[in-house]
């Protein structure tokens, strides 16, 4: 399908691109590692016999790299600077082309932060089983896509302030509480915790870390991936409608 | 040394009275700190809620630390990282150029010349954090208050000083931005430092001594730490201080005399 | 190629302002050849070529002059101007400005020169305004309480910022910056002003009020300006003298007028037909350079322009006649590629 091949296209490019810039790349890619190391430490040095959340917040490292998003910086910035208007005359969806820096820069988290999580599950000998690998790769691809949406529609909010980048990181924030970085959800005090499962943040983040953990199987499971396919659903219309909305408000007013 | 403080000042004063005259700027500002920082309290709270030490710490001598980094990295992103971030780009754009001709040293025109003063709010914020906390103690002297006083200072030194030596890279090797790298390893002073491993805690204790900025301070505050630990923050401080001016001075003649 | 020698320029009196003697500035750069094994190789032994930027230049300039450096990119004429500003230190040779040596950036040296880059006039806070950024001078430069005050109102009413002075910095346009960041840079009287490319970008209003103030302000005060520009009306316009630098070597020292004559030995005629009917044989009088319906351009070598305006006078009916220089641009253009073949 055309599709399948702009999104691999639009991957190809960006790689590429972004490889041009690698150091600085590299440094990207540490600052994200920072949040999901100092959980591991905090959480090491708070329950110092648990296994379990060392080997969490190493798996939740790895599933930060490969969900990373930053739209803010794509999206945002294009609109601000006036580069939307270019992409809208382009024969394609305009958000093909942020699904390919998006992936690439994903791709370049894991080639570049693969060694920070190994040095991490060295350090902690953590223990993952290649079952709750398996298990986790479905969670990390929606948990991914789920991010993605998540983050390309705060972006969109470029379109009516220029402090979108203020609304994406206040969504990392919420993000950052609720799904699964300062604390796994199975150890937050109770309102939260549930408010956590139901909420679509733990979906992004800490559901498929859990799973590769291999702290969530059988029916606990099933019930997550409902989860984050619900969700997905309703992210995707929302992210339609304020785009549309947004598309209007766009060319009627301009950048 | 009289006549940079008065420049600097203005500097501030001048940046203040304009980013402030837009209320809306300045809501927004305090909003977006209060979030910040009610989620970093908010975390704390959710490991405190399992535990009752962490590492020794308790929950009201945690707060005080984080007040106190919160201090500090409001005075960094007042004053420091506005000017000396992008130091890579600015050098390619010859803009560093335009600062060398002017008659004040490098090292200071580069670091100061821009200010962020809406950023304040975090100091301010973090203060009354710190306030907090020190207020639930036991056995504050003025003593300690002015000890933890000296510290803050000197970690605020300090970090200035490790930033402007990472900045500083720049006249070495052109392409390399350590920007994100310094802002990754600044969020490891908002923990007690005792949390961290052997080596990384050696780390940032003799290597980049970024302890002074958070934990020294909050230890000599709120643990009875030793009193002595102020001239060793000082010294610690000047040490770095000359470090970075001799590393800027190499730095900018090596680029005085290597440029394209 | 010419060789340098002064033309049509006084003779400096008095110690000169600037003193170059022998200037060049090597770059050792690494070579980095394609291929794997090139590269390993290189890992262990670093190869390095040098590029010399500027190679054996020298010259005087005293003050109250104005002084056009002009090349194709990267002859060099910049990296001088940085030597002479402090920004860069020459491999070898000699720089002195104003008795000082740029390079040791001495305090007393900084406070007696200005540089105004075109592309970015004035650098910093974006948000402060313009007489904010005058506040920061005064105190920069240490400049005394009532000569600032005369200074700005001077500047304000020269280069009409009197609409500026309250406005932020990144309000204003390119032009308004222009103006401004040379106020700025004037504020404090310097001796010696450096000027790397001041009208780029700009509109043509705004272009001249900056290149009068420049003259007005050489004039006035006795400055020493030196100057980089690709547009040679304003070398023209501003240069009493000017530095011709191609591939690191000074190739011209002295006046414009001359360096364009001996670039183009001949000169254009342009000849309007007074009887349209009549047949003219152009190639008796000179080299056809271009024709039209009504009219005819010849080159003609300069030493004959008299005589040919006299044949044309008297032999063909002309209703008007114009003896021009070729364009200055097209004949530097042409000793730029001429140079660079």
């Amino acid at each position: 399908m055309r599709t399948f091949a702009l999104v691999r296209l639009a991957i190809w490019r960006s790689s590429l691109e972004q490889w041009t810039w690698r150091s600085f790349l590299i440094t990207i890619v540490v600052g994200q590692a920072v949040t999901p190391l100092l959980g591991l430490f905090v959480w090491s040095a708070a329950l110092p016999g648990s296994d379990t959340v060392a080997t969490y917040f190493v798996v939740l490292l790895a599933v930060q790299l490969l969900t990373v998003s930053f739209e803010h910086h794509t999206l945002s910035n294009g609109i601000y600077s006036g580069t939307l208007s270019g992409a809208l005359l382009l024969p394609q969806p305009v958000v093909i082309d942020f699904i390919g820096s998006n992936i690439g820069f994903r791709l370049w988290h894991v080639v570049f932060g693969l060694p920070f999580v190994a040095l991490a599950a060295a350090v902690t000998s953590t223990h993952v089983t290649a079952a709750g690998l398996r298990l986790a790769v479905p969670a990390v691809l929606l948990a991914g896509t789920l991010r993605f949406v998540f983050t390309y529609t705060l972006a969109l909010s470029a379109l009516w302030t220029d402090r979108a980048h203020a609304v994406v990181g206040l969504g990392e924030t919420v993000i950052f509480l609720l799904g699964g970085t300062a604390a796994p959800i199975g150890l937050l005090p109770q309102p939260l915790r549930s408010l956590g499962h139901v909420l679509p943040f733990w979906p992004m983040l800490g559901l498929p870390a859990e799973t590769a953990a291999g702290m969530l199987r059988g029916s606990t499971l099933a019930a997550a991936y409902a989860a984050q396919i619900g969700w997905l659903a309703v992210l995707i219309a929302l992210a339609v409608v304020i785009w549309r909305r947004g598309l209007g408000r766009f060319t009627a007013v301009g950048a | 040394m009289v006549r940079l403080l008065r420049i600097f000042g203005i500097l501030f004063s001048l940046s203040l009275r304009r980013q402030v005259a837009f209320r809306a700027d300045l809501v927004f500002a305090l909003m977006l700190t209060a979030i910040n920082l009610f989620a970093t309290l908010t975390a704390l709270a959710m490991v405190f809620s399992r535990t009752s030490s962490l590492s020794g710490w308790s929950a009201d001598q945690a707060v005080t630390l984080v007040g106190t980094f919160q201090i500090v990295s409001g005075l960094r992103e007042a004053f420091v990282e506005p000017s000396l971030r992008w130091l890579g780009k600015q050098v390619q754009e010859g803009e560093f150029d335009a600062l060398l001709t002017q008659p004040a040293p490098a090292v200071f025109l580069t670091s100061f010349s821009s200010c962020a003063p809406l950023a304040l709010t975090q100091t301010v914020l973090g203060a009354g954090v710190v306030g907090y906390g020190l207020a639930r103690q036991h056995g504050m002297t003025p003593a300690r208050i002015i000890a933890w006083a000296v510290l803050v200072l000197c970690g605020a030194v300090i970090m200035w000083a490790v930033r402007a030596l990472l900045a500083a890279v720049v006249f070495w090797a052109l392409n390399f931005d350590l920007d994100i790298v310094y802002d990754g390893l600044w969020r490891f002073a908002g923990y007690p430092i005792s949390i961290y491993r052997r080596p990384l805690r050696l780390f940032l204790t003799y290597v980049i001594p970024l302890a002074v900025v958070s934990t020294l301070p909050a230890s000599v505050a709120t643990r009875s730490a030793s009193l002595a630990a102020v001239p060793v923050g000082a010294g610690a401080a000047v040490l770095l201080c000359l470090l970075t001016v001799t590393v800027w001075h190499l730095g900018v003649a090596r680029y005085t005399s290597a440029t394209s | 190629m010419m060789s340098s020698y002064r033309t049509g320029v006084p003779a400096p009196s008095g110690p000169a302002t600037v003193d170059v003697a022998g200037l060049a500035m090597t770059y050792r750069v690494p070579v980095r050849t394609a291929g794997l094994r090139a590269a390993f190789r290189s890992l262990v032994h670093r190869e390095y070529k040098h590029l010399a930027a500027v190679s054996d230049v020298s010259f005087q300039i005293p003050a109250g002059q104005v002084v056009g450096f002009i090349g194709p990119n990267g002859a060099g004429k910049t990296t001088t101007m940085k030597i002479l500003s402090g920004i860069l230190h020459p491999t070898a040779g000699r720089a002195r400005v104003l008795g000082f040596d740029p390079h040791r950036r001495h305090r007393d040296f900084l406070k007696q020169i200005a540089l105004v880059r075109g592309s970015s006039p004035i650098s910093g806070p974006t948000e402060l305004t313009v007489m904010d950024n005058f506040a920061y001078r005064r105190l920069l430069y240490e400049i005394n309480e009532d000569r600032f005050r005369a200074n700005v109102a001077e500047l304000t009413g020269i280069l009409d910022l009197g609409p500026l002075l309250g406005r932020q910095l990144r309000a204003l346009s390119l032009g308004e910056r222009m103006r401004a960041g040379l106020a700025l840079a004037l504020v404090h009287r310097p001796r010696v002003l450096f000027l790397d490319e001041p009208t780029i970008g700009l509109d043509a209003t705004a272009a001249i009020a900056v290149r009068r103030h420049v003259a007005d302000y050489a004039r006035t005060t006795d400055a020493t300006v030196m100057l980089t520009s690709h547009y040679m009306t304003e070398v023209e316009a501003l240069c009493s003298r000017v530095l011709l630098i191609d591939r690191g070597r000074l190739r011209y020292d002295g006046s414009l007028p001359a360096l364009a004559a001996r670039l183009s030995p001949s000169k254009l005629i342009r000849v309007q037909q007074g009887d349209e009917a009549a047949v003219v044989e152009w190639e008796r009088y000179g080299e056809v350079a271009d024709a039209g319906p009504d009219h005819v351009t010849l080159r003609v070598p300069r030493t004959d322009v008299p005589r040919v305006t006299a044949a044309l006078l008297a032999e063909v009916r002309v209703s008007d006649l114009t003896v021009t220089d070729p364009p200055l641009e097209s004949v530097i253009d042409r000793f730029y590629r001429v140079a660079s073949a």
